[in-house]
């Protein structure tokens, strides 16, 4: 009986397989490491605008249970290789264009400083080693409501740190604001000079950026463009059809 | 008793000098001590104390070092409370015999009042039987005269034969294992939270994944009238001096901002019975597992209970596709967020069969290189076909 033959082998399968025999290479050899790791925030005097610290713009003070779910959301980002968060955060959205959110807790005076917070961030990943790291807070917007997919709206204050030089361990202490190797756990020290002689100036601890109003979508602009154009067209037609001399 | 090792990557078992001269005394000590148990058990486990940290290649004990993490287990449990047989189990209930007659939720912790939270280790059937449980323990949420009611997570204890045995243990606490007393002496207070000395670092237990953070930091306040254990993040003033630990885990001794080195004594009953660890695994992928082994002598990896003989252990067919992995640590180097200092496997692959360290020869048997006691250790489970948990006893040879 005559076997069934299924004919060469075709090339395209052994390319599709050199394809993924590359992609598995880029992913174990050349993707950079994916972290896992815990970071210890003490960070203060951390306000509202212009340093405010009652009113609606103030920072709420969670319970003392974390992640303190009744206080003003505070969130540590990955900035990559910027030396500062992107404060171009549109409505919608809690971080610019090119940074990630690690990880979200509730303010709170656990530290027993006047607006200075302590919040253990356990089991982090998805930061890259050796990417920078930063924090942003949000006055007006609540942990739990920031977990129950609360939106920013523009006019939103945030606030945002990140030690200078970038990448160095600060001069309030702990560790470089940088993500760690697989496993490790770090301190993250931000202290202004008003919260019991801190490094950092009083200003840092303001929250003075303001979220944006939301971009339009592409289609939106493609299809305001193409209505403009089409007025524009009418209205030029028009024009000449009112200068144009009468046809005897 | 097997001689201790220097083999590559572990060290000597440390202690065992101390161990051996308390354990002469433990019925003394027994009876003085620890009236309680004396009232409602009969108990002949031996008790004695055992330095745990780093140790020098001379085998001369260091401590917890400055500037440093030190991963150290407990080698002892506390002073049983209650040491009797199981009569009957309905649910999470159990029903014990000889009708001990104890004080309703005598063993459920209330703060200020009764401060010690007590778990039940099932151990071997009296008369002959076997407990599928066997090393487990559960955490005591209520008590009636003769009855417990024990916190079974996603265990079930239906199968536990009566006339089992049944310990009731309080848990190691950060307040037991680091009194105030011995501040300076074990441990150092941290005047700010800005500039913590010695803490301790709680590894991740739950989450899945492997090289994992720790979950809870740790440290001793003293700053005027607040003083006490406290939880990074929780409130400044919140006493977490009663927040247990896992029995059969480990911490991370964390050293810093002039802290010093100093060493811990720790003391305690020996366990004669079983452990059982059970070892989390995923289906995608590998899962670490932070565990120890609760024995104040060396324990040989012949020994340890890991094995794929019974299934705790997965053996591997070659080193290009390690499947699970034992992660030891070595505390006698300095510095923060260490690695491990040794991985070990198992290997099966025609007469090659053996435990072997990961970088020696796949061929030279390791088998009885010494896990010392108080030691750390990460058991990196490869990943399986249901992701299940598979259990890991292990049972002392003295």
């Amino acid at each position: 009986m005559e076997q069934p033959s299924f004919g060469p082998v075709p090339r395209l399968i052994n390319n599709q397989m050199k394809k993924y025999l590359l992609f598995a290479f880029l992913a174990v050899f050349i993707l950079p490491a994916r972290a896992n790791f815990t970071a210890f925030l003490d960070a203060g005097q951390l306000t509202g605008p212009s340093g405010v610290t009652s009113g609606p713009n103030a920072m709420q003070i969670g319970g003392s249970t974390p992640p303190s779910g009744t206080g003003s959301l505070v969130l540590l980002i990955d900035i990559g290789s910027a030396s500062s968060a992107n404060t171009s955060i549109y409505a919608g959205s809690y971080v610019g264009t090119g940074d990630t959110i690690l990880a979200a807790t509730g303010f709170n005076e656990n530290s027993g400083n006047t607006n200075e917070m302590l919040s253990t961030l356990s089991n982090i990943s998805g930061g890259t080693t050796g990417d920078n790291l930063a924090i942003l807070w949000f006055p007006q917007i609540t942990y739990n409501q920031y977990e129950s997919a609360t939106q920013t709206v523009a006019g939103d204050y945030f606030g945002t740190y990140t030690p200078s030089p970038v990448g160095e361990v600060p001069t309030d202490g702990g560790n470089a604001w940088v993500v760690p190797s697989a496993g490790s756990d770090i301190d993250l020290f931000f202290f202004t000079s008003n919260d019991f002689g801190g490094a950092e100036p009083n200003s840092d601890g303001y929250a003075n950026n303001q979220v944006l109003s939301s971009v339009p979508e592409p289609s939106t602009i493609a299809m305001v463009g193409f209505a403009g154009a089409v007025f524009l067209l009418m209205s030029v037609r028009r024009l000449r059809t009112q200068a144009a001399p009468a046809r005897v | 008793m097997k001689t201790f090792s220097t083999k590559p990557g572990m060290g000597k078992a440390p202690g065992f000098a101390h161990f051996l001269a308390a354990s002469l005394s433990s019925l003394l000590l027994l009876t003085l001590a620890f009236p309680l148990a004396a009232q409602t058990s009969v108990n002949t486990n031996p008790c004695g104390y055992c330095d745990v940290g780093a140790f020098s290649s001379t085998n001369t004990y260091i401590g917890l070092q400055a500037n440093s993490d030190t991963l150290v287990s407990i080698p002892f449990t506390q002073p049983p409370a209650f040491v009797g047989t199981i009569s009957s189990v309905s649910g999470n209930v159990v029903t014990v015999n000889n009708a001990p007659n104890w004080t309703a939720n005598q063993f459920v912790y209330a703060s200020g009042t009764q401060n010690s939270t007590y778990y039940a280790l099932l151990g071997s059937v009296s008369g002959g039987g076997t407990d599928p449980n066997q090393g487990c323990y559960y955490t005591v949420t209520a008590n009636g005269s003769n009855t417990l009611t024990l916190s079974l997570g996603n265990d079930n204890i239906g199968s536990v034969p009566a006339n089992t045995q049944i310990t009731l243990i309080p848990y190691w606490t950060l307040g037991t294992l680091f009194p105030a007393s011995n501040a300076n002496v074990s441990f150092t207070p941290s005047t700010t939270t800005r500039s913590l000395k010695t803490q301790i670092l709680i590894p991740d237990y739950t989450d899945a994944g492997i090289n994992l953070g720790s979950t809870a930091l740790y440290f001793y306040i003293n700053s005027g009238s607040n003083v006490g254990w406290r939880l990074f993040g929780d409130s400044i003033t919140t006493n977490h001096s009663d927040d247990i630990l896992n029995p059969y885990g480990y911490i991370i001794v964390r050293n810093q901002n002039s802290a010093p080195t100093l060493p811990l004594v720790t003391n305690g009953y020996v366990s004669t019975g079983s452990q059982t660890v059970q070892l989390a695994t995923l289906t995608s992928s590998q899962q670490d597992n932070a565990a120890a082994i609760i024995q104040p002598v060396g324990v040989t990896l012949d020994n340890s209970g890991l094995s794929p003989s019974n299934g705790s252990f997965t053996a591997s067919t070659s080193t290009r596709s390690l499947q699970d992995q034992l992660l030891f640590y070595n505390n006698s180097s300095t510095g923060i967020n260490q690695s491990a200092s040794a991985l070990y496997y198992y290997i099966s692959n025609g007469s090659n069969v053996g435990w072997r360290l990961f970088g020696d020869s796949v061929t030279t048997d390791h088998g009885n290189d010494v896990i010392p006691a108080g030691s750390a250790l990460t058991i990196r489970k490869a990943a399986t076909n249901n992701g299940a948990t598979v259990f890991w006893t292990s049972t002392p040879t003295y």
